[in-house]
């Protein structure tokens, strides 16, 4: 029994030119009580994938999907009202940018309570000791004066905690963070990180945590999507992405997290891919990465698919079938 | 890109004014508006010439309606008015007389403007503060009443009503000067000129008028629209433009008396100010998008 | 909170400052004196600091000159004119909010669809509508043509009503005449065509105001959040859209009071409305200074105290700089 389980879902940019495509036919599979590291750079559409699943997108946006099934429902079988009544009931998502995701009129108090409210509700009072107890629950030291603040009153890191104590009051199977604290100090980052794994563990509800850090996936997450440009590119479980990244561009990225330590290497240099992700409209012929790619190679100009690779998990590469990436590496 | 070859599409980013002309250029309602307003500056300008008569010819023929109608004569084509002028000459002359007053307020409310802006936002506190509270209160006072005063003051009559517009018009253009200068001045990219050893002249010209250009021009448009209104409003409560004179306010305020028997002469000079107004509003709201300015 | 209604009262008290500042020396510059009262001419002497000092003092007691066409005190008359202004401007006011804020609202959730445009070139129509020709085309088309609304007035001459407060909806339901409610009747028909002709800028400019922040909030990654919560569809535009577009909307409210007054010069004109711009024009007619001097200083303070009032409503809907110190 999965959790959630999307296969084919493309989200295009309506223009007066026509539809930019900007996520391409992305299956994506969790567990129940996974946890799920989506990767990607700035970009390429992995925050739009989140969007998409929550029904949260623009209204320029169209969203195509052979189906999103969401803890047992299909969602692209509901209609707009039941479906988002559906998805707030199984599923929360938390934003990059705590300050701007709370509303900056309303105090943590009412914010938190009408979410409470809405979900599950009770009286007055047991409303208060609720919200109380999810401000606990995030590691918030004084609720009760946090409960009268507003955002503004409060740190990057402390909106965030906020956040995910409302995310928490809609008790939600599933949790998206979608670059939960890439507007945070670093210190603040593992912290807020751990929370959100401890949180997922305790509640036996999964979490997708969208980000385009890869150092923050390793430790915490089961498995590992890599997108790029709007694909996806590589989903396995983490430790065979870690040890033995099939895809090129997941390699790339390994590469160019620096080393500290024992493990560094004195001399050595950091990888970084040749140019620059492609604009949404100036697509290469082929493989996404082709142009940029290291290992590329005549096949390339020819577009591959998501092909599953035994005892590993899906890569789309054409080279990955005749040996993988970490082979060819150590025989050259 | 080094390493590929250059098959792919290669991107070309326009400059700055030919985005905003381009942006202003799909825009087809501020277009037509442009359109519109360039015809209305044409006929101002050669009003002497589409003008069939002296707007102060008398004919036989009085309250004459326009030539569509039954009664009408081809020779009065928006027919005359209560004295037997010809209507359409006295419209023709009108708009050159309302754009030239409009444009003569506009220029001296936006130089003024702009010099006590860049006085108050570049010299000490003191200064700022006064030149400050003294807009702060030209704009507590309701404009036209302010005008009134000033009229009343000095004398009604052409000239007296056009410094009381201008003098309404100074304050949002202090303020727009002052507050995107103080604000440029912040900025780090202009930290980094100075430290590069611009002179204040350069950090002028390059930095500083370049960015509140764009507001400066949309500034200038609303002024433009509100000095046309102003202007009419004090013709037509009689303070501005004197009885002859074919100003559009005071054409209005003239045939006020004779709404029911001669109604075109009402509508068509009112007609002229919303188009003219309208027309303004259109290109300066056009501006404004085509600039990426923040409403 | 304390410190925000301190600094606006300072801010208050400069700008009724400045203002008089303003006034006496117009006073001074003009070769007819303003002279108050017989005791303020007394005072007159060749210190300016002495002048303005008794200029305020006398200004203070209510003493602020006798009207040169009526013989009467300036302050007396200006209180007589105010309540048919304040009237007209207030109902003005709530029909272009009532109208406009919904409209903006209904134009934003619709954003770039035809609605949307629709509600837009009309606002910008009724932006560029010339106002006395807005009203003379008014009254000839629903007064003189088809004769469904009055011309002129506040109310017909056939009703007598005591001025009590001043207020014509309220002094008619207050009359002990038998025709009292007849009579409230009249004075709201007598209302309408004034109503939208000095109501029109302002319902264009809220309508576009609201628009555009009900767009910003909408877009605002709270609302998102919201979204995300399940929160339902009205609650998300009318509690949080809207109360963070309330912020722009009000500091616009404010500013529009100035655009009324002078709506409310030409209005009155165009309906013979016996308020104070046509108190004002008629004293302009005939010169009357010490008149002009009186209104123009009441209406500016007037405008200078709703300006902070609606500063302070301001902090109060914005927890930002409520809690600014």
């Amino acid at each position: 029994m999965h959790l959630l389980r999307v296969e084919n879902l493309s989200v295009s940019y309506l223009t007066e030119s026509g539809e930019v495509p900007i996520v391409d036919r992305m299956s994506i599979k969790m567990g129940m009580g996974e946890i799920l590291g989506v990767v990607g750079e700035s970009g390429s559409g992995k925050s739009m994938m989140a969007l998409a699943i929550m029904g949260l997108l623009s209204p320029k946006m169209r969203m195509r999907a052979d189906y999103i099934n969401l803890d047992g429902e299909d969602l692209m079988k509901m209609s707009v009202e039941d479906r988002a009544a559906y998805v707030a009931s199984k599923a929360a998502i938390i934003f990059q940018e705590p300050q701007a995701s709370l509303n900056p009129c309303f105090s943590i108090a009412s914010q938190l309570d009408e979410t409470i409210a809405f979900h599950g509700g009770g009286g007055r009072a047991d409303r208060k000791t609720k919200a109380l107890e999810l401000l606990d629950d995030v590691g918030i030291n004084r609720p009760d004066l946090v409960l009268k603040m507003y955002p503004h009153q409060l740190s990057g890191g402390m909106n965030q905690r906020v956040a995910i104590a409302m995310a928490l009051a809609c008790e939600p199977r599933l949790l998206i963070a979608d670059e939960p604290t890439t507007a945070l100090d670093v210190t603040i980052q593992s912290q807020i990180i751990e929370l959100l794994v401890k949180l997922s563990r305790a509640q036996q509800s999964g979490l997708m945590l969208i980000t385009h850090d890869f150092a923050l996936l390793s430790e915490n997450t089961d498995r590992i999507g890599v997108v790029y440009s709007g694909q996806l590119m590589e989903h396995a479980a983490t430790e065979n992405i870690l040890s033995s990244p099939h895809h090129p561009y997941t390699k790339a990225l390994l590469d160019s997290i620096p080393q500290l330590g024992d493990r560094h290497v004195k001399g050595s240099r950091l990888f970084a891919l040749d140019g620059n992700i492609p604009a949404i409209d100036q697509l290469p012929v082929g493989c996404r990465l082709g142009p940029r790619c290291p290992k590329a190679e005549r096949q390339c100009v020819n577009t591959p698919e998501l092909r599953s690779i035994e005892n590993y998990g899906k890569v789309r590469c054409h080279l990955a079938s005749v040996s993988s990436v970490n082979k060819a590496e150590a025989d050259s | 890109m080094i390493h590929s070859p250059q098959f792919y599409q290669q991107s070309v980013i326009p400059s700055t004014v030919s985005r905003w002309t381009n942006n202003f250029l799909k825009n087809k309602l501020a277009l037509s508006a442009f359109v519109l307003l360039a015809l209305i500056f044409l006929v101002a300008l050669f009003a002497p010439w589409i003008a069939p008569y002296d707007p102060a010819i008398q004919f036989e023929n009085t309250k004459l309606p326009p030539a569509w109608y039954d009664d009408g004569m081809a020779r009065h084509l928006l027919g005359t008015d209560d004295l037997g002028r010809d209507l359409f000459s006295r419209l023709v002359h009108g708009a050159r007389l309302s754009l030239k007053l409009a444009i003569f307020v506009v220029v001296i409310a936006s130089s003024i403007g702009m010099l006590l802006g860049s006085l108050s936002a570049l010299s000490n506190v003191w200064i700022d503060q006064i030149i400050m509270r003294v807009m702060d209160l030209i704009l507590a006072l309701p404009s036209l009443l302010l005008a009134i005063v000033i009229v009343a003051l000095i004398g009604p009559g052409l000239p007296n009503a056009i410094y009381a517009v201008a003098i309404v018009l100074i304050p949002h253009f202090v303020l727009i000067t002052r507050n995107a200068i103080k604000a440029e001045l912040g900025k780090e990219y202009v930290t980094a000129m100075m430290l590069d050893g611009a002179t204040k002249v350069r950090l002028f010209t390059h930095s500083i008028l370049p960015n509140i250009l764009p507001s400066v021009i949309v500034q200038i448009t609303l002024a433009f629209s509100t000095a046309v209104l102003e202007i009419a409003a004090l013709g037509f409560l009689g303070l501005g433009a004197q009885a002859p004179y074919p100003e559009w306010g005071t054409i209005l305020s003239e045939s006020h008396a004779y709404i029911t028997i001669a109604p075109w002469t009402v509508a068509l000079p009112g007609l002229a100010i919303f188009f003219t107004l309208l027309s303004i509003n259109l290109v300066g709201e056009g501006l404004r998008d085509a600039m990426e300015l923040e409403q | 909170m304390t410190s925000i209604i301190f600094r606006q009262f300072l801010l208050l008290i400069l700008g009724l400052f400045t203002l008089t500042l303003f006034t006496f020396g117009i006073s001074q510059l003009f070769p007819d004196p303003l002279i108050l009262s017989d005791a303020h001419a007394k005072t007159i002497n060749d210190s300016l600091i002495e002048n303005y000092f008794n200029y305020i003092a006398f200004l203070s007691q209510g003493e602020w000159g006798l009207s040169r066409i009526s013989g009467r005190s300036v302050l007396d008359e200006f209180f007589i004119y105010f309540p048919a202004t304040l009237e007209l401007t207030t109902i003005a006011i709530i029909f272009a909010l009532v109208l406009g804020l919904p409209l903006g609202i209904y134009a934003a959730e619709n954003k770039n669809k035809w609605q949307d445009k629709l509600i837009v070139s009309t606002t910008l129509i009724g932006y560029s509508m010339p106002i006395f020709w807005w009203g003379m085309l008014l009254v000839l088309l629903f007064a003189l043509t088809l004769g469904i609304s009055p011309v002129a007035s506040r109310i017909g001459f056939e009703y007598d009503i005591l001025p009590v407060t001043g207020f014509m909806l309220i002094d008619t339901l207050l009359s002990d005449q038998p025709y009292a409610l007849a009579a409230f009747q009249n004075a709201l028909q007598h209302l309408v065509l004034p109503t939208i002709v000095l109501g029109t800028i302002p319902l264009a400019i809220f309508t576009r105001v609201t628009r555009s922040a009900m767009i910003d909030a909408l877009s605002s990654d709270y609302i998102r959040t919201a979204k995300a919560k399940g929160l339902p569809y009205d609650r998300i535009i009318w509690s949080h859209a809207l109360r963070n577009a309330m912020i722009p909307i009000v500091t616009v409210i404010g500013l529009q009071i100035s655009v009324l007054i002078t709506g409310t010069l030409i209005t009155e004109k165009i309906f013979a409305w016996p308020g104070i711009g046509k108190w004002l024009l008629e004293a302009v007619y005939r010169r009357d200074l010490v008149t002009l001097h009186g209104g123009l200083l009441a209406i500016a303070s007037l405008v200078i105290i709703v300006n902070i009032a609606v500063e302070v409503l301001v902090h109060l809907v914005n927890p930002k700089l409520r809690h600014k110190k």
